[in-house]
């Protein structure tokens, strides 16, 4: 199975859900940016923080990216990762 | 002394059933994670060899062990309970009751799904601690690293320094199946195609992905947290004094700023937008940056002369470090440039693009680090 080097992995935001809420945190952030009650507002918030500009990772309760819901666009990346 | 090999060692007695692969593939994860190696029947493809050899191989060759019992239960009138896992649970049992050493000192995790339910059906097993998953993800992933804490806590080696704490974990298993399921063109695989991967090509790729990751934990440098604290401290402040004020723009008091390259910044009672607004994205920060990069390489190097460490690794961390500041800064400065410009109704407006600025600064910051590691005697 292909897949790209993982220190190349772009900036993304992932709503993800925890302890019956909605985590939404950069990939590469030490902070959730907010925990939100409901999925869609989640969605909504992450999408509107990200601005079409990195891509929305929305996760499934077993951690797997919802390929349905996710909304993936390819744009620059940094060179400098953090943790 | 058991060989290294065997305290290492986990034999996973789990369900091969699809409703019980994302389960499987976590356990996998995390016991990779916390530095041991799973065994699974399934690993080994060989069609020689009968089931039962390579799981009683695997009791022999495996410290530890994790049976879960949750799907032991039928769901429905009529459906046969999997006894798959209860009779590998009386073996590896055996092995641990009847065994010579080091097969005397295994240690067994039992999972359950929901509290009191292997009681039911299993009731001579009664009074053994089990732990319970609820069928949740969340609370396998919690039960899991317990388990391993608890085992690991009263030892003389203490836990170690890489063990990651129940956030990280948390955090760490979407990361990881995002990368998974992320194909080379940037679009996303779908979970199935994940779960029908061969355990062993799964296990090569979590092994792939901690060894990019490096768990920073591991391979950290002893100034590690003095860097980050340094670091966020320099851009917490950045932030408050520099970036924030920018938020009063529309008011009456407009900004006032000294740049650290000597220039001035004045403007009040102007709309923000046009040239002021191409200043704030394309000026403003630069020399900020420039001179949190130079101070806080500097405060790094010091650092490393007075306590007499390698500077390479702080070095490559300070760069880390910096980079994620910056990050922070932008994203203010995206929030306010919307606040500003939507003038009370900020989501009307789409955010600003802030990439090639972060593009642009982080390469202040990698020149500097690449200067910083030639002076120091690397030239990787």
């Amino acid at each position: 199975m292909d897949t790209v080097d993982p220190k190349t992995l772009p900036r993304m935001l992932h709503v993800v859900p925890r302890r019956g809420k909605w985590r939404v945190a950069w990939s590469d952030g030490q902070r959730a940016l907010r925990l939100i009650d409901d999925q869609r507002q989640a969605i909504r918030f992450a999408k509107d923080k990200a601005g079409g500009v990195y891509s929305v990772i929305v996760h499934k309760p077993s951690g797997f990216a919802d390929v349905n819901r996710s909304i993936v666009v390819s744009g620059a990346q940094s060179s400098l990762k953090v943790r | 002394m058991p060989d290294e090999d065997f305290e290492n060692r986990v034999f996973v007695n789990c369900p091969y059933s699809d409703d019980y692969r994302d389960f499987q593939r976590a356990i996998i994860f995390v016991l990779m994670r916390l530095g041991y190696e799973p065994c699974l029947a399934a690993q080994v493809s060989n069609s020689g060899q009968l089931r039962m050899d390579k799981v009683r191989e695997q009791i022999r060759d495996c410290r530890h062990s994790i049976h879960d019992l949750s799907l032991v239960i039928a769901s429905r009138k009529g459906e046969l309970a999997r006894m798959n896992m209860p009779y590998e649970l009386g073996l590896d049992l055996g092995a641990r009751w009847f065994g010579e050493p080091p097969l005397n000192s295994k240690v067994l995790l039992v999972l359950e799904g929901e509290r009191g339910s292997v009681k039911k059906a299993l009731s001579d097993h009664a009074g053994f601690d089990l732990r319970t998953h609820e069928g949740q993800m969340e609370e396998l992933l919690c039960e899991l690293r317990s388990h391993f804490y608890s085992h690991l806590s009263p030892l003389e080696s203490g836990i170690p320094s890489g063990f990651p704490t129940l956030d990280e974990l948390l955090e760490e298993w979407p990361l990881f199946l995002t990368w998974l399921q992320r194909r080379p063109d940037g679009a996303l695989r779908s979970e199935k195609e994940i779960k029908a991967m061969e355990v062993a090509e799964f296990k090569d790729k979590v092994r792939q992905w901690l060894e990019a990751k490096q768990i920073s934990n591991v391979t950290q440098s002893p100034a590690y947290d003095l860097i980050r604290e340094f670091v966020r401290e320099q851009f917490d402040l950045l932030i408050r004094e520099a970036i924030t004020p920018w938020a009063f723009f529309n008011t009456s008091q407009g900004v006032s700023f000294d740049l650290p390259n000597g220039k001035k910044i004045r403007y009040s009672g102007i709309e923000f937008g046009g040239s002021v607004r191409q200043m704030f994205w394309q000026a403003f920060l630069d020399p900020y940056v420039h001179k949190i990069t130079k101070d806080t390489f500097g405060w790094t190097r010091k650092l490393c002369h007075d306590q007499k460490l390698s500077p390479v690794m702080p070095l490559k961390e300070t760069a880390m470090f910096l980079a994620g500041g910056l990050g922070r800064c932008l994203d203010r400065m995206t929030d306010i440039d919307r606040r500003l410009r939507g003038r009370g109704t900020p989501n009307n407006v789409p955010p600003y693009n802030s990439e090639p600025e972060r593009v642009a600064l982080e390469k202040i910051i990698a020149a500097r680090l690449k200067s910083e590691l030639r002076l120091a005697g690397d030239h990787s």
